[in-house]
Parts: structure tokens; sequence; C-alpha cells
């Protein structure tokens, strides 16, 4: 065992082990103490309050990282590919997409046409190319493709998902774990004491806290928290704007063909937003002669400045299936 | 396997049990085991596969190893290709795993291709610390060659010294004549031992857990915007020095993670860092960042093109032969290229005014002060090279800069720079111990500032990045 090369005697310095201990635990009761006493410090941390909504979700990302593109990239969830597979509708898109479908309302639609959806969007301005590795790797054959046509046909991979599909199954598997793992001892780490930066949000940032997204293994959709009330109005767009270039020309038509091959019929739609659009979905929908089924509801809303707010992206999901309703039997 | 994982904590306790109960005295065969099956299971952790590269890499240098030892000194040509074969397997696998790539995107540019046309990347991940792994086996070989050092019968002690873990993946890169020798030396493991180590250990998880993760929060979010035409002088500064703050904390981190486990484990790993940004020359720069990397390129590449040895001119190509590839080492792209070419050019530039050395008009006060502010604003200016994503990003940031506009930084940017302070405070000391100012810092103080560290690291974290070096 560790031996010390003499006992020290009376009057000597204390042992740093000991004095490190002291010190470290004073700061440690100091902190819990304030933290529990003083009103003014608050306790609203996500990672000890936040739980999964349901048994149905599992833990998508939070300040460790991102792990979805793993669990569905790798199928490291079984469950979430066996609904993937099964579904008729798949909603693509980056996570403007994610914040907007909002399972309750989609739910409701599609079950009362008797289809099943999911939505196998991702974060990260996640574009064409890693969804449709998706889609090739487990031969998925919806019957219909939604797609987020703002930033879409990019022909690229966002640097998650180019990490992704440079890992192993082994290696994904052990993100995961990791991750989860992390999660857990932070939830019990920060009951007792905060993390100062948490709890009193990053100054000049778009996410001034940590952000913990959960994924449905039914239906795809996030639930995010925080998830804050409208602070900025969404205006509306035009459609036309801005002309595309010949990369997202090439790739809408590959994408188009590839669902096509797939006997999948494409639908496009956009999900405002008050950031700057990217690709003019009605040009899309011309070149590739595809519905394009979208509406901006009065009144919509953005938390953070890019996504919908939870209200408005229920509002923007009941105009979407109203859309939809035309076009999907 | 990551530092900064809960997979390692448990993995390094169960290390460091052994170390405590069946390898006391360090080389106990029991011991040895562990510790070469940790290493492997840790390389492992990354893709399990990928330990094939490992053991091919190790297996060819010790089966060159023993034959060169065989082969006499005057069969020159034999043992030439004795090492050609070591060095071409081991260059060869950087340059499939790492360059392959971006040779072909160079082929593109040079036939006027269009680069995104070209077949989609190869799929496979880089495997991890392939780039010091792979010098530290050809060190091994060629101090051999040289006859510098004994090959060793046993394979398995040799992979030991390849595979260490914790300098496996970014280093230090240990030479064969400073670990071998530390394997049959008995080490108890003393309570003095036991804190160095820990210190070692804290500091790193420190620098990279608060200093790094947060900077690279800043630098991450913020980098692409520097290159923007209305980002002010002050933002697009601001940015270099977060990045030049943030490299250093990663990789001194990383670097303080690996000495204090090696030290719990009974073996002692050279310094890497010694407060760069207080380096007075090019020279004295290199002699304090990534030590151990300077010195392998010094030994095994400047040394044998010549060195100083055959007059200025050969030797300002040969500085900057040695720093441009010592540029493609950390990464195949034109940025990184252009960070070498920086170095080694300011070194040859340095050597030309004789500031490299401390006599003659380089010890005047007012020459020293200028030539530092000189070397540490091309290291800033090198440092945006190797952030950028493209050699056009980094000439709009450094032009915004130049522009000399706009220097007002908001909240934000004050409240980011806060995570420069523990970094400026260590090279503080630094400078202060260096002129015997004061001494190292005693027990007592590095209890109370380990518990200070630690207590900011449960309270301070910013999630968990990958260390920089990893891709390398």
């Amino acid at each position: 065992m560790l031996t010390t090369s003499r006992t020290p005697a009376r009057g000597e310095p204390v042992s740093p082990g000991l004095l490190f201990g002291c010190v470290f635990g004073l700061l440690l009761a100091v902190t819990a103490g304030l933290w529990t006493m003083w009103p003014g410090l608050g306790h609203s941390m996500n990672i000890r309050q936040v739980e999964p909504p349901s048994d149905d979700h599992y833990l998508a990302y939070d300040g460790g990282g991102n792990i979805e593109h793993q669990v569905l990239y790798f199928g490291l969830d079984g469950e979430a590919i066996a609904h993937l597979r099964r579904a008729d509708v798949l909603l693509l898109g980056n996570s403007r997409l994610m914040f907007a479908a909002r399972p309750g309302v989609l739910g409701r639609f599609f079950e009362s046409r008797g289809l099943r959806y999911y939505a196998l969007g991702f974060g990260f301005r996640e574009a064409d190319r890693f969804p449709l590795a998706i889609i090739e790797k487990f031969d998925l054959r919806p019957r219909y493709v939604v797609v987020n046509a703002d930033g879409f046909f990019s022909d690229s991979l966002s640097d998650a998902a180019t990490a992704t599909v440079s890992d192993s199954h082994f290696g994904a598997w052990r993100k995961r774990w990791e991750a989860e793992a992390s999660h857990a001892v932070r939830r019990v780490l920060h009951q007792t004491v905060p993390n100062w930066i948490d709890l009193f949000g990053r100054a000049g940032f778009l996410w001034r806290r940590e952000v913990i997204g959960y994924r449905s293994r039914s239906n795809g959709t996030w639930e995010v928290y925080p998830w804050e009330p409208a602070s900025l109005a969404v205006e509306g767009r035009d459609m036309h704007l801005p002309p595309l270039n010949i990369r997202e020309t090439e790739s809408a038509l590959r994408f188009h063909a590839a669902m096509a091959a797939r006997g999948a019929e494409l639908v496009l739609t956009f999900v405002p937003t008050p950031k700057p659009m990217a690709g003019g979905p009605a040009l899309f929908a011309e070149l590739l002669g595809v519905p394009l089924v979208t509406s901006h509801p009065f009144g919509l809303g953005s938390h953070d400045g890019d996504h919908l707010d939870h209200n408005s992206a229920v509002v923007w999901s009941e105009s979407l299936v109203r859309e939809l309703g035309r076009v999907i039997q | 396997m990551n530092f900064v994982s809960w997979a390692f904590a448990a993995f390094f306790t169960i290390v460091f049990a052994a170390r405590l109960t069946i390898g006391r005295r360090k080389i106990e065969p029991a011991f040895v085991l562990v510790l070469i099956v940790s290493s492997a299971l840790f390389y492992a952790w990354h893709i399990p596969a990928y330990i094939g590269i490992l053991l091919l890499s190790a297996g060819i240098d010790y089966w060159a190893a023993l034959w060169l030892e065989r082969v006499p000194q005057s069969a020159v040509g034999r043992r030439r290709w004795i090492l050609t074969i070591s060095l071409g397997t081991n260059l060869g696998l950087l340059a499939f795993f790492k360059y392959s790539g971006f040779f072909m995107r160079v082929l593109a540019d040079l036939t006027g291709e269009d680069a995104a046309a070209l077949p989609p990347e190869l799929g496979m991940a880089l495997p991890m610390g392939i780039s010091f792994y792979t010098f530290q086996s050809m060190s091994y070989t060629i101090d051999v060659y040289r006859g510098q050092l004994k090959a060793l019968r046993g394979f398995w002690p040799f992979f030991l010294f390849i595979s260490f873990f914790p300098q496996l993946v970014a280093g230090p890169i240990v030479r064969a004549v400073e670990f071998l020798p530390q394997m049959p030396r008995r080490r108890r493991l003393r309570a003095c031992v036991f804190y160095e180590g820990a210190w070692l250990i804290v500091s790193g998880f420190f620098l990279k857990m608060v200093c790094a993760d947060n900077l690279a929060v800043y630098v991450d979010e913020f980098w692409s915007r520097g290159a923007a035409e209305d980002a002010g002088s002050g933002f697009a500064l601001w940015l270099a020095l977060m990045f030049s703050g943030q490299i250093f904390a990663d990789f001194a981190g990383y670097s303080n993670i690996a000495r204090g486990t090696a030290y719990l484990l009974g073996y002692r790993l050279p310094l890497n860092f010694n407060a760069p940004y207080l380096a007075a020359s090019f020279k004295n720069f290199w002699e304090r960042w990534h030590m151990t990397l300077s010195r392998w390129l010094r030994d095994y590449l400047y040394v044998p093109l010549g060195g100083n040895r055959h007059g200025r001119v050969r030797t300002y190509v040969n500085l900057m032969i040695v720093m441009l590839l010592g540029g493609l080492w950390h990464g195949a792209a034109y940025t990184f290229i252009v960070w070498g070419a920086i170095h080694g050019a300011a070194l040859a530039v340095e050597r030309l005014l004789h500031l490299h050395r401390d006599d003659g008009w380089g010890q005047q006060l007012a020459v020293r002060v200028g030539w530092y502010a000189v070397v540490q604003s091309v290291v800033l200016v090198a440092w945006v090279y190797f952030r950028s994503q493209s050699m056009e990003e980094a000439g709009l940031i450094l032009g915004n800069i130049a522009a000399l506009q706009d220097w007002s930084i908001g909240p934000r940017e004050t409240v980011g720079a806060l995570f420069l302070l523990p970094i400026a405070l260590h090279h503080a000391y630094v400078w202060v111990e260096e002129r015997r100012l004061l001494g190292p810092v005693a027990p007592p103080t590095r209890a109370v500032l380990a518990a200070g560290m630690v207590y900011a690291i449960v309270t301070l974290y910013a999630g968990t990045a990958d260390f920089i070096y990893f891709q390398f």
C-alpha cells in the first residue's frame, strides 16, 4: 500500500492529503449551505430536475454532447429502429423541424389516416446526407417523406454526423454508455452543489443554460428543456428566395430520385424561423415537381432567435397537418 | 479512452488498485501484465480492431531492432534496408490513414478537378494517437540502428513501451532510452510520489475541464464570426487569444494527466510544456511547447538533415523542412502546413538576426522585450491558421485584426476571457520561479490549490470535449 518514509512528528505541518480533504470539504459544505439557504441563488439547473417525459424517451443530448446520431445510425435502440422501420411517413429536417414537430398534433392526424410517422430530423444543422444514409442502411420504405427544405438539400454532413459515420458500432455504444453514465452522475452531484455557469447562464449565448433533449422511441420527436416562452416574433418569408445554386439543385434532384426509387412521395415544407432562410422551398418544389405544404400562422414566436417556442410549434404543427391533409390520403 | 470520462475513472481505479496490491515494487510480472493488458484495453476502447495496427507497428519495429543487432555494423546496405522497412511501415500507416484524403485533394487542386467530386472519404476513423506511437516506435528502431540502444529480447516489454496507456494517444513522446531503463527499476509508491502524481492529475483535469473546455465553448461558437466583415479587430484578436489559451490548456492538461497517472504507476514521463507563452525567442518557444515533439524532430530529422553543420543557407532550409513536416504531422491540411511554414520561417529569420542566443545585441532589454512581442504575435498569427477551417477563413480573421478598427469588446468577451486567467497566473508564477524570486509551491499550498481546483472542476466544468490532439 501507500507508504510514507517516516511518521510525522508533533508540530509538523499537517499532511497535504488531510489539508486537501478539509479545504475541499469546506468549500463543498459552504457551497451546499449557500445554495440551500440563499434564496437569490435559485435552483433551476436542468440536470437536477429534468426527467425523461416517459419511458418512451431516451437521452438524445445534454451538456456532454449529442448521442442521437449514434443511437439511430447504429441502431443502438432496437425499439426506436423497429418504429422507424414501420413508419409510413418520415419527417426530415434540421433542429427547426424537430422543435416544430409536436407529437400530440401529428399523432392525431396520422392515426386518423391509419399512418405511422417518425421524425427523423437532427440538430447541428444536419442536412440530407445523414438521414439518407439511415434510410439506406435500414432499407426504409416510407410512403411519404416530408422535408423541411430550409438548408436541407446541401449534400453535406454535420460534424456530429461525420464523427458518427466514421465511428464503429462499439464506439457508438461506448459513447452512449459514457454519456448516460455522466448524465446520471451529474444528476446526483448537482443535487448538492451547482455548476455555477449553468445556474447563472452563459452570457451572450443562444443557449444560456444546459440543454437536455430526449427523443421518443415511437415517433422520433424531441422533448427539449429548457423550452422557454417566445421572446421574438417570427416574420413571414418569401418562399421563392433565395436562388438555388448548382450544389443544392443537384443534391435535391439526387435526393428526390433516391426517394422515388424507394416508392416514397416527397413533400416539402418550411418551418418559420427568425434566422436567414437557406434555400427557397418554392423553387425546390418547382424544380422537383413535388407539393409544397407551408403556411405561416399569425403570431408565431421564437424563444431563442432560431426555433419556434412551444406554443408556436403546436400552432405550426396544426397548420402543417391541415395542409398535409390535402396531399396525404 | 478519453481521460475525461467515467470509463477512465473506473479503469484507472482498477489499475491503481493493482499498483497498490500486486505491483508494490512496480516490477512484479503480474503488475507488468496488468499494465500491458490495460494499455491494450485503453486503446481498444476507441476502436477494438485498431489494436491490430498498434501491434503491427510495434511488431515490425521489434523485429527490425532484433534483426539490426544481428547484422554487423559493416553491412551498411542491409542495415539500411531493415531500417527502411521499419520506417516505411510506420510512415506508410501514417500516410494511409492520415494523408490519403489530403493528397487526393491536392492532386485535384493541381489537375484542376473539382475536389467535391472526388470519391467520398474512406469512412475510416483515424486510429487514435497514431502520430504519437509511430514516432515513438520509430525512435526505438533508429536508436538501435545508431547503436545507441540494445534491442529488447522480449516483445511484451517493448509493447508496453509503445502502448503504455498514459502517453499512448497524445504523448508525451517518450524515447526508448528514457523509458526502457525504468522498466526493471523498483519504485515503491511513497506518499510524496502519490501527492506529486495526484497534483499533476488534478492540475491537468483543471486545465482541461475548466480552462480548455470553457474556452472551447466560446471559440467553437464564435470562430467563424471572427471572419465576418464587421467582426472588428478587438473581437478577432479576442478569438485568437482565446484559442491560444484553449490549445495550451487542452494539450498541457492532457500531458499533466498523462505524467501524473504514469507517475502513480511507477514511471516518469518527460515534461511536455513549460509556460510557452513566456518564450522570448522562437527557439525558446519550441523548448517550451510540445517539448517532446520538438526534441524528436531535432534528434531524428533536423540533425540527420545536417542541422546547422553545413552553413547558413542549409541551416535555414533544414529549419524550414523540419517545421513544414512538423505542421504536416499535426494534420493533412494547408492550414497546418502554413502554421509550420510560419514557425520555420520565423526560426530562420531569428537565426539570421542572431536573436536565438542570449548574447550579443539580443541581450539589450529593449531588443529582448521587442522580440518577445514579435515572437508571441507571430505565434498568435500561426494559431489562427492552426484553428481555421480554411486559408480564406484565417486570412479574413487576421485581416480583421490588422484593420485596427473597432477594439470594443462586450461583457460576453470579458466573461469568456476570465478562463484565460488561470493560464496567465500559471505563466506569471513560472516567470517568477525561473528568476528565483519564489521557490516551488510548498506541499501544503499545493494541497489547498488542488482542493480549489477540484472544486472548480465540480462547479465550473463545461461539458466534455475531446482533447484537440486526439485528432492528430
